[in-house]
């Protein structure tokens, strides 16, 4: 008897149409006369296929460029796969940037609940977390300023209290992980300790190769595009490294 | 969730932006606070405009424009309201992917849900507009005295204004993405329609013109002519003017109104289902 996985990525490719030059009427009809595109294809990743287990912590490195958050926004279903197939199982939340898609103009409250709502929570169950958002990113008493006024440490604190608090079978996190001063850096790694421990799956994508060695058990090492290398963290990293 | 090069019907995304109608409110409430957020007068701002119109455009007429009609302010209170909605709601619907690519870069939801809270933050203005009208109309003892429960015709013509306006909502938003120069083309065409709307004029005056019997057909095929017309026989006496009776409230032209409007939506739906993947890669 085998748990079916949380994540299941199938032969994906992703193909982008590069265009070299800000789209506008004018350009297309440029091309349109002379039976030329400025448009290129682009493969950010070429043929992928991996499995995540249900529970498991899996690190994702490799260089600019080699594809690893174009697979973000594919598990995320931001993007769709030129071929190839992925089955997620469960709710996702992302943490992709460290604005998180907040807006400037509304209160540190009001943009928890939207973020939260986003990442698939219902209205009544965002409010009802909202104090532990709020208190998780010590911002209880900056809940009703507008995040304009908010320093960048602030935002990012927010940003990532609301996604680790959006009760997530699966985290898609992106190099986000080191944020903050010292002490809310020691609260993030308790609390994605935490989320382990209640057997989440966490995907996380990082340069920071200390903290893929702290946090995963397994990596993947992606390189121009392609699965280079998969395996226990120690050993990717130790082939990474050379 | 599987994510797969397939295109998802039409069907499942109807039914998926059904399951998401709370991210829907959410979203407008959070357009209506970020338009509010540190103005006192707040929701007076937005009327102040179509008011002021209002009061330019009936000295015009009055005083300018061939023989004055008594309170032909009244005939523009509503329609103009209605043309406000349509002006502020088509630009606003265009811009809402590019305006919100942060957070849609961030999350998977229906993108169809940023045009739809834009045009539903837009309607708020114009709900607001119609019970002024309202409220003006019985000022000038017009509602109820002269017309009584044909003003529930209205309840009629705001669905379909609103399923032509979110067509051609999610047609410019989408396109917008790909080619950021159709916000312009948007602001020029509606700028342009404004006189091919009955506000500076009376349908009557279409209508009176000799030896074109082709000109008020052609003129109520523009949907935005025919829905003006319908608010204003829906809400407003009989007008009497330039020596041509006044047309009556007419079904043929609601129906006409809503086949237009059904189809541009259909439209809407179907071409921005076919194009937002494409769109999202391109913020």
């Amino acid at each position: 008897m085998s748990m079916p996985p949380a994540i299941d990525v199938r032969n994906v490719t992703k193909q982008f149409r590069v265009v070299h030059h800000a789209g506008s009427l004018k350009r297309a009809a440029l091309e349109l006369l002379r039976h030329r595109s400025y448009v290129e294809q682009m493969t950010a990743l070429d043929d992928i296929s991996f499995q995540v287990p249900a529970g498991q912590s899996l690190g994702i490195i490799g260089s600019n460029g080699s594809g690893k958050s174009t697979l973000l926004m594919l598990l995320a279903g931001i993007y769709r796969p030129t071929a190839g197939e992925i089955e997620v199982r469960g709710r996702v939340t992302t943490l992709l940037d460290l604005f998180a898609g907040m807006h400037q103009d509304l209160t540190a409250a009001d943009n928890a609940i939207v973020v939260a709502m986003t990442n698939g929570l219902s209205r009544a169950e965002a409010l009802q977390r909202l104090p532990m958002m709020l208190e998780f990113g010590e911002l209880t008493a900056h809940a009703d300023q507008r995040i304009r006024h908010f320093s960048a440490g602030m935002v990012v604190r927010l940003g990532f209290s609301v996604a680790v608090h959006c009760d997530p079978d699966i985290l898609l996190v992106d190099e986000v992980l080191a944020v903050g001063d010292q002490s809310f850096q020691a609260k993030c790694r308790q609390r994605v300790g935490q989320l382990q421990a209640a057997g989440k799956t966490i995907i996380f994508v990082s340069h920071d190769l200390d903290t893929v060695r702290a946090t995963c058990q397994r990596t993947i090492w992606f390189e121009r595009s392609r699965l280079r290398l998969d395996g226990p963290t120690a050993e990717v990293l130790a082939a990474y490294e050379e | 969730m599987v994510n797969s090069p397939r295109r998802p019907p039409l069907r499942a995304t109807l039914r998926e932006l059904w399951a998401y109608r709370e991210l829907v409110t959410e979203f407008t409430r959070r357009i209506l606070m970020v338009r509010y957020k540190n103005s006192v007068l707040g929701l007076v701002w937005s009327l102040i405009t179509p008011l002021v119109l209002i009061g330019v455009i009936t000295l015009i007429t009055k005083y300018f424009l061939g023989q004055p009609i008594p309170n032909y302010s009244a005939y523009i209170f509503p329609v103009m309201f209605a043309w406000t909605f349509s002006n502020n709601a088509i630009p606003d619907m265009c811009i809402s992917l590019l305006e919100n690519s942060l957070l849609i870069r961030r999350s998977y939801f229906p993108r169809e849900l940023l045009p739809i809270s834009a045009l539903l933050a837009a309607l708020f203005h114009f709900l607001i507009g119609l019970v002024l009208s309202l409220g003006y109309l019985m000022l000038l003892r017009i509602f109820p005295q002269q017309v009584g429960w044909s003003v529930l015709l209205v309840l009629l013509i705001i669905p379909c204004h609103l399923c032509l306006l979110l067509g051609l909502g999610l047609i410019t938003a989408v396109l917008n993405v790909i080619y950021e120069d159709i916000r312009f083309l948007v602001s020029v065409g509606l700028q342009i329609m404004f006189y091919a709307l009955p506000v500076m004029y009376p349908i009557e005056r279409v209508a009176a013109v000799e030896g074109q019997p082709w000109l008020l057909p052609a003129y109520l095929a523009n949907p935005f002519a025919g829905l003006l017309v319908l608010y204003q026989k829906a809400m407003l006496p009989p007008i009497q003017s330039a020596g041509h009776p006044a047309l009556p409230f007419s079904w043929p032209l609601l129906g006409q109104t809503w086949l237009v409007s059904l189809l541009v939506l259909w439209f809407g739906l179907w071409y921005f289902n076919r194009l937002k993947y494409v769109a999202v890669e391109r913020l």
